[in-house]
C-alpha cells in the first residue's frame, strides 16, 4: 500500500469509528451532557485535590527554612514522609499522592494529550500503559515508604522561630497559608472566635479549626471509597453467583443476605467497633464493608437472575466459554450499571456512617474526623466546631448524591438526550 | 350534518426541538354507522388525530391550535372540559393499540368496565355490574361471571382488547375510535376481533374510526378511507374508490407495495425515502421529496381537487383515470 | 395467599435462629472476653477467693463451657495428665502462658475430667496425686439450679443440697505437709465418693451426643432465650430482659410517629410534585427534599438542639428527655402534652431522611405511573383529573414505596441511637450505646437480638402487605 493509500485508510477507519461509540462512551457522553452532575463532579474533584494538597494549605511547617548555623532545607518536604509527624498511613498515602502523583501525572497528561487524534486501536493500548505505569510506580513508592518509615526529630518551628528572635538571630521562613498543626493546639489560644489568622477560630484545645477540618477530608474520602470499593467487590461476587446458579445456592445466599439486613447495622457496626482497642481507618472500613455487602449482592443477583435466561447466554454457551468467562465478562458488564450508581450513593453512605462513628465516639480518635469535631462542638457548645464539619459533610454527601443521579440518570436509555 | 365533522385540525407539540406539526389541516367526517378508516404509516399523525378528538394529547408538550371538531354540532376542542368528561366514555369512546398496558394492572376487569358505566349511567351497582356482565357476554369473554372478577394479568390479549372494547361500549357510545386495536394481536384473533366491532356497531348504529396502517384491514372493514401523510391528508375516498382509483402518488405507491398473489417471487416495489419526522416536514407538498411525480411546483402546498362522491385528493400532480387504472388492474 | 403466609411465618423461625447464631459468635469471638473486666482479669491468679468468684462468674454466664460444640467427653487420660503437669508446673519448664492456659482448662472441662482424674490418685508421682485431689474438688462442684425458672422453692431446696455437698468435697485435699495416712484417707473418700456417683461421670453414647450439640455455650443461651431469659446485666445485675422492655416502649413510639408521618407527608409531596413536575415548585420541592437527605441526623438535631432550646435564640423546646420529671401526678391529657412537646424535635429530625427518601421514591412511581397507558384509558372514560390520579395513579405508584418499609425498619431501628444519644431519650439505642461502652454485653446482645426480631417482623409485614396490595403477585 502506498503511503497515500494508508492515509486514506486510516481516514476511512477513523470516519468509521468515529460513529461507532461503544457502550461506555455513548454513557460518559450522556454523563457529559448533564450540567449538575457534571458540576458536582468537578466539585468532588476539587475535594480530592483539597485532600491530596492539604499539606500545601496547612502544615506548621515551613516550605523554607535557612538560619546561618542551619543552612537552606525544606521541613515542610521532609515531613510529608516523616512517620513522627504523620502517622497514619491516610495522611502518608495522600502526601505520596501529592508527591509522587503529581510527579507522575505530568507524563501520563502528556500521553493522553498525545494519543488524543489516535484511532482507538493506537490510543486504548498507550493510555492503559501510561496509567499501568503510573499506577506501579505509585504504589511502589508507597510500599516502600510504608515498609521503611522515617522519622525525624520533633523540632517545633515556631517555638525554635521564637527562640531566635529572642537571641537576635537572623532566620528565613515560609509557610503555608495556615501555618498549624491539626494535632497539637496552642493552649494559649483556646476558643477563639473567627479571624484573618485562624478563619474559623480555635476548638477547646488551641487547635485551628479549619486545618482540622481540611485533614478530616482525608478520612472522609478515603473511608468513603475504600469501603465501598471493598464492599461492591465482594457483593458483586456474591450476587452474580447467587443470581447465575439459581437454585439451592441462590436460596442460602438469599437467607445469608436476610439475616444480615435483619440486625440493625448501626447497632452492629457500633458494636463491633466497640470491640478493637485501637481503632484504625482500615478496621472501620471493613466494619462498614461488612454490613453494606448485601445492597450491591441483591442488585446483582436481580440483573442476573434477568440476564441468565436471554439468548447471548445461551450463544455464549453454545459457543463453548466456561461458566466463569462467561459470568465475569459476558453478564456481569451488563449487569454492572445499577452498582455503579449504588455504588455512588454508597461512597455518600459510607461517609455519613464514619462520621456517625466518630460523633459517638466509636471512630478512629487518632485522626480529626468530622464527626468527631462536631461531637466536640456538641460538648462544648462551640458553633463552629458544629457548623463546620456539619457543612463540610453536607457539602460532601450532596455532591456525591448529585453525581449519584446523574450517572443514574446517564445510564437510563429512556432519558437519552 | 355528520357525526363527526373534523375541520382544519392543528394539533402541535412544543418540544425542545422546537414546535412539530404533527397534525396540521386535516379534515374528514364521520357518519351514524358508517366506518371511517385512517390510514398512514408510522409517524404520519393519525394516532395524534385519534386523540385530538377527545382532548386526550399529553398537555405539555401537545396543544390543539387550530381548527374545530364538530361533534353533534357542538365543538370539542373548545368545550370546557367538565363537558367534556360527559362526553368521554359516554358518547364517544376509545379503544386502544396495547391492550397489555391499557388496564390498570391492580383492579379486575370487572372494577373498571363497572367505573364508567357508573360515571355515566344512573344505576346503582348490581345494576352496574349486570350491565358489565351482559357486555362481557356480548364480546365473547367465556364465562362472564367468573371472568368479571378477574384481574388483567390473568388474562390473554386478545380477551384483554376484548375486554377494553365491553368497557368502550358499555355506555353505548355514539362514536368508537379505535386507534390499531388489533395491531398487537395474533392475525387469527385479528379477524375475530374486526368481526365484533362490526357486529356491535351494526346493533348500535354507532359510528367508528378506524386508525390502521394495515391496508387489508381497510379493505375489509371499513366504508371509507382518509390516508394521511405527514401531518395531511392526501386523499379520502370511499374503500372501493380508494382501491380502484388511486389518485394520490402516495396512496399509489402504498397499494403497489402491496404483494400481489398474481405475481409470486417478483420484486417488492418500494417508495423510495422515509417518512420524514415533524422536526423535517418538507416544505410545500410534504411527499415532494419521494413522490416519482414531484416538480418545482410541489414546493407550494397542494391544491384540493374533488373528484365527486366524497372523493378528494390533494395534490399537484394527481393520477389520471388511465393512470390509476392501470394500477389497480395489475392486480385483477 | 394464606400459604404463603404461613411459610413466611415458619420461615422467621430458621432466620432468626441464624440472625441469633451470627450475633452470638460475633459477641464471643471479640477481643477481650466478654465479663472478663468484671471477672477478674486473665492475668495471674489472685488468692484463692477470688479465683472461686471468678469461677463461679464463669458458671453463671456459661463462658466455662465451649462456644458451639462440645468434644469435651472425647479426652484422654493422658491428656488430663498433661494439663495436670502443666498447669501446676511439676514437670519441665511451662511459660506463664501455658501455665495459665493449662489452668483455664482445667476449670473450664471440669465434669468431663473427672473419671480420668480419679484413676490419677494412684499415680506415681505424688506431685501429680496432690494436684489430683485438688482439681478433683474443682471439678466436682456441681452447679446451681436456675432459681429464676420453674418452681422457685424446689429449686432453692436443691440448692441447698448442691451447697452441703460441694462444701463437703472442698475437704477432701491436702496440703504440702499432709501425712500419708491423710493422703490416702482423702483417697479412699474420693474413691468410694466416686464409686457411688460413677454413673454420673461415664457417658452414654446418648449423652455424648448430647453433650456435643448441647453442652455449650450457645446452647444454653438458646435454651434461656425460649424462656425469654436473656441474661443479668453486667452493670446492674438485673434481668436485662426487663431494661429492655422497659426501654422498648419509648423507641417505639418515636420510630412509629416517624414512620406514619413520614409515609403521611410524603406521599401527597411525591403526588403534589409529580402533577407538577418540571414546574418551579417542584424544583424548589425538589432541592428542600434534597437538602433533607443529605444532612447528617447528628448534625440536623445538635442544631436544632441548640437552636430552639434555652433561649439561645428561642426556648420552644425542652433541652431533650422523653417527659418533665416531675412528682406531681399529671392528667392523661397533661402527660401526652408534655411528651409531644419533648418528641417535637427528635421526630423532626429522626423524620427528616425517611421523609426525603419516600417522597423522592413517591415522586419517581407517580411520574412513571402517569406516563402509563392505563391512565391514559382512565381519562377516556370521562373520570375526573383527581380520580384519575388518586384511584388509578397513586395506587399504583404507592406500591413501590410500600416495600420501602421492610429496608426501612432496620434502618430506623438502628438510626434510633444518634437521636437518641442527641436528645437523651431513655430508649433503646441510647440503651446499647451506653452498654457497649460499659461492656455490658448480656444487653448488647439482648437490644441486639430484640431490634432484629423486630425488624424481622417488620419485613414480613412489609413483603405481606407487597402481595395484599399488587394482585400481579402471586405465589405458586
Amino acid at each position: 500500500m502506498t503511503s497515500a493509500n494508508a492515509e486514506s485508510a486510516q481516514a476511512a477507519e477513523l470516519a468509521a469509528e468515529r460513529e461507532d461509540p461503544t457502550y461506555g462512551e455513548i454513557v460518559w457522553g450522556q454523563f457529559t451532557k448533564r450540567r449538575i452532575a457534571m458540576a458536582s463532579t468537578w466539585g468532588l474533584v476539587g475535594l480530592l485535590l483539597l485532600a491530596i494538597y492539604t499539606p500545601v494549605i496547612a502544615s506548621n511547617k515551613p516550605f523554607i527554612w535557612h538560619t546561618v548555623a542551619d543552612g537552606w532545607s525544606s521541613p515542610w518536604l521532609t515531613s510529608l514522609f516523616d512517620r513522627n509527624f504523620y502517622e497514619n498511613s491516610v495522611d502518608i498515602f495522600f502526601n505520596t499522592m501529592l508527591v509522587v502523583g503529581t510527579a507522575v501525572s505530568i507524563p501520563v497528561a502528556w500521553v493522553f494529550r498525545n494519543t488524543k487524534k489516535m484511532v482507538r486501536r493506537d490510543r486504548q493500548p498507550r493510555r492503559k500503559r501510561a496509567i499501568q505505569v503510573a499506577l506501579t510506580v505509585f504504589l511502589l513508592s508507597f510500599g516502600a515508604i510504608e515498609a521503611f518509615p522515617a522519622q525525624a526529630p520533633k523540632k517545633v518551628y515556631p517555638k525554635i522561630e521564637q527562640q531566635l528572635e529572642a537571641a537576635g538571630e537572623s532566620h528565613t521562613s515560609l509557610y503555608a497559608p495556615l501555618p498549624y498543626s491539626f494535632r497539637d493546639g496552642n493552649l494559649n489560644e483556646t476558643r477563639q472566635p473567627s479571624s484573618i489568622a485562624h478563619p474559623l477560630g480555635t476548638d477547646n484545645a488551641g487547635r485551628d479549626v479549619l486545618t482540622r477540618l481540611i485533614y478530616g477530608t482525608r478520612i472522609s474520602l478515603t473511608v468513603g471509597v475504600f469501603a465501598v470499593a471493598l464492599y461492591v467487590t465482594f457483593g458483586t461476587i456474591v450476587g452474580a453467583i447467587a443470581g447465575f446458579y439459581g437454585g439451592r445456592i441462590d436460596m442460602a445466599i438469599q437467607r445469608v443476605i436476610e439475616v444480615v439486613i435483619c440486625i440493625p447495622s448501626l447497632f452492629l457496626i457500633l458494636t463491633v467497633a466497640s470491640f478493637i482497642e485501637e481503632r484504625s481507618i482500615f478496621h472501620i472500613m471493613v466494619i462498614i464493608a461488612a454490613v453494606a455487602w448485601t445492597s450491591p449482592a441483591r442488585l446483582v443477583r436481580a440483573e442476573f437472575l434477568r440476564m441468565r435466561n436471554l439468548d447471548f447466554v445461551s450463544a455464549a454457551r453454545a459457543v463453548g466459554y466456561r461458566e466463569r468467562r462467561i459470568i465475569f465478562q459476558e453478564i456481569l458488564p451488563n449487569a454492572l450499571a445499577p452498582v455503579l450508581v449504588a455504588a455512588t450513593f454508597g461512597v455518600a453512605r459510607a461517609i455519613l456512617v464514619e462520621s456517625t462513628m466518630s460523633f459517638l465516639g466509636l471512630g478512629d480518635i487518632t485522626v480529626p474526623s468530622w464527626g468527631q469535631i462536631l461531637n466536640t462542638g456538641r460538648t462544648t457548645g462551640i458553633w463552629t466546631l458544629i457548623l463546620a464539619p456539619g457543612f463540610a459533610i453536607f457539602l460532601t454527601v450532596s455532591l456525591l448524591n448529585l453525581v449519584g443521579e446523574g450517572v443514574r440518570d446517564a445510564l437510563d436509555p429512556k432519558l437519552r438526550k | 350534518m355528520a357525526l363527526l365533522e373534523v375541520d382544519n385540525l392543528q394539533t402541535h407539540f412544543f418540544t425542545d426541538k422546537g414546535q412539530l406539526p404533527s397534525v396540521d389541516g386535516v379534515s374528514f367526517e364521520i357518519d351514524k354507522g358508517e366506518t371511517v378508516g385512517i390510514v398512514g404509516e408510522s409517524g404520519c399523525g393519525k394516532s395524534v388525530t385519534a386523540m385530538s378528538i377527545l382532548r386526550l394529547i399529553p398537555q405539555p408538550p401537545g396543544r390543539i391550535v387550530g381548527g374545530q371538531i364538530r361533534f353533534k354540532g357542538r365543538d370539542l376542542a373548545t368545550m370546557p372540559l367538565n363537558q367534556l368528561r360527559k362526553v368521554r366514555g359516554n358518547e364517544i369512546s376509545v379503544i386502544f393499540q396495547e391492550p397489555m398496558t391499557s388496564l390498570n394492572p391492580v383492579y379486575t376487569v370487572g372494577d373498571q368496565i363497572m367505573e364508567a358505566i357508573l360515571l355515566h349511567q344512573a344505576v346503582d351497582e348490581d345494576q352496574a355490574r349486570q350491565i358489565a356482565l351482559d357486555m362481557l357476554d356480548k364480546v365473547g369473554i367465556p364465562e362472564p361471571d367468573t371472568s368479571i372478577d378477574r384481574y388483567p394479568h390473568q388474562m390473554s390479549g386478545g380477551q384483554k382488547q376484548r375486554v377494553m372494547i365491553a368497557m368502550a361500549l358499555s355506555c353505548q357510545p355514539d362514536l368508537l375510535i379505535a386507534d390499531e386495536p388489533t395491531t398487537a394481536l395474533d392475525v387469527t384473533i385479528q379477524a375475530q376481533i374486526l368481526e365484533l366491532i362490526r357486529e356491535l356497531q351494526r346493533t348500535n348504529d354507532m359510528g367508528v374510526m378506524l386508525i390502521t396502517h394495515d391496508l387489508g384491514v381497510v379493505a375489509e372493514s371499513c366504508d371509507r378511507v382518509v390516508v394521511l401523510y405527514a401531518g395531511r391528508v392526501a386523499e379520502t375516498a370511499t374503500a372501493i374508490d380508494l382501491f380502484d382509483r388511486p389518485t394520490h402518488p402516495y396512496t399509489a405507491g402504498l397499494l403497489q407495495a402491496l404483494p400481489d398473489r398474481a405475481h409470486p417471487g417478483a420484486r417488492l416495489f418500494t417508495i423510495d425515502g422515509m417518512v420524514p419526522p415533524p422536526t423535517d416536514f418538507p416544505k410545500g407538498c410534504r411527499f415532494n421529496n419521494r413522490c416519482p411525480r414531484a416538480t418545482s411546483e410541489c414546493q407550494t402546498v397542494p391544491p384540493l381537487h374533488d373528484l365527486g362522491e366524497g372523493h378528494k385528493v390533494w395534490c399537484h400532480h394527481p393520477l389520471t383515470a388511465e393512470e390509476s387504472a392501470a394500477l389497480s388492474g395489475e392486480d385483477a | 395467599m394464606l400459604q404463603y403466609t404461613l411459610k413466611r411465618l415458619l420461615l422467621t423461625i430458621p432466620t432468626f435462629f441464624f440472625i441469633s447464631l451470627l450475633l452470638f459468635l460475633v459477641l464471643n469471638i471479640a477481643p477481650g472476653r466478654p465479663g472478663a473486666a468484671a471477672g477478674g482479669g486473665d492475668g495471674e491468679r489472685g488468692n484463692q477467693e477470688q479465683k472461686e468468684s471468678y469461677r463461679i462468674f464463669k458458671e453463671q454466664f456459661n463462658l466455662d463451657k465451649p462456644i458451639l460444640l462440645n468434644t469435651r467427653f472425647a479426652l484422654e487420660q493422658s491428656e488430663v495428665r498433661e494439663l495436670l503437669v502443666t498447669g501446676f508446673n511439676l514437670e519441665g519448664d511451662p511459660s506463664a502462658a501455658q501455665r495459665i492456659e493449662a489452668q483455664d482448662n482445667l476449670e473450664d472441662y471440669g465434669n468431663y475430667l473427672v473419671r480420668h482424674l480419679v484413676p490419677l490418685l494412684d499415680d506415681a508421682d505424688p506431685g501429680v496425686r496432690q494436684v489430683t485431689a485438688d482439681t478433683l474438688t474443682v471439678a466436682t462442684q456441681m452447679r446451681f439450679v436456675n432459681e429464676r425458672r420453674g418452681d422457685v422453692k424446689a429449686a432453692r431446696e436443691k440448692n441447698r443440697g448442691i451447697s452441703k455437698q460441694n462444701t463437703a468435697v472442698k475437704q477432701w485435699r491436702w496440703d504440702d505437709d499432709a501425712t500419708e495416712a491423710q493422703q490416702a484417707e482423702v483417697i479412699a473418700s474420693w474413691k468410694s465418693w466416686y464409686a457411688d456417683n460413677e454413673g454420673a461421670y461415664t457417658y452414654t453414647g446418648k449423652e455424648k451426643t448430647w453433650a456435643f450439640f448441647l453442652d455449650t455455650r450457645f446452647a444454653k443461651y438458646w435454651s434461656n432465650l425460649m424462656h425469654l431469659d436473656f441474661g443479668v446485666s453486667t452493670a446492674d445485675r438485673r434481668p436485662v430482659f426487663e431494661t429492655v422492655l422497659s426501654k422498648l416502649k419509648y423507641s417505639l413510639s418515636l420510630t412509629f410517629t416517624s414512620v406514619i408521618l413520614a409515609y403521611a407527608i410524603s406521599v401527597p409531596i411525591g403526588v403534589f410534585s409529580a402533577i407538577r413536575q418540571g414546574t418551579k415548585i417542584d424544583a424548589a420541592v425538589t432541592v428542600v427534599l434534597f437538602i433533607m437527605y443529605s444532612l447528617p441526623t447528628f448534625f440536623t438535631g445538635t442544631v436544632l438542639l441548640r437552636l430552639l432550646t434555652e433561649g439561645e435564640p428561642v426556648s420552644w423546646f425542652p433541652t431533650g428527655d422523653f417527659q418533665t420529671m416531675t412528682s406531681d401526678p399529671m392528667t392523661t391529657w397533661a402527660l401526652l402534652k408534655d411528651i409531644l412537646w419533648h418528641l417535637v424535635l427528635p421526630i423532626a429530625t429522626y423524620t427528616s431522611v425517611s421523609l426525603a427518601t419516600l417522597s423522592r421514591y413517591a415522586r419517581a412511581g407517580v411520574i412513571e405511573v402517569i406516563r402509563a397507558d392505563y391512565i391514559r384509558t382512565a381519562r377516556a372514560k370521562g373520570l375526573s383529573e383527581p380520580v384519575v390520579i388518586i384511584k388509578h395513579a397513586v395506587r399504583n405508584g404507592m406500591i413501590p414505596i410500600l416495600t420501602l418499609l421492610g429496608g426501612l425498619l432496620p434502618a430506623l431501628v438502628a438510626g434510633s441511637v444518634v437521636i437518641e444519644v442527641v436528645f437523651n431519650i431513655p430508649g433503646m439505642g441510647q440503651y446499647i450505646f451506653q452498654s457497649i461502652n460499659l461492656r455490658d454485653y448480656n444487653a448488647v446482645m439482648a437490644v441486639l437480638l430484640t431490634s432484629s426480631f423486630l425488624a424481622l417482623i417488620g419485613i414480613l409485614i412489609s413483603d405481606l402487605s407487597y402481595a395484599f396490595v399488587d394482585p400481579r403477585i402471586s405465589f405458586d
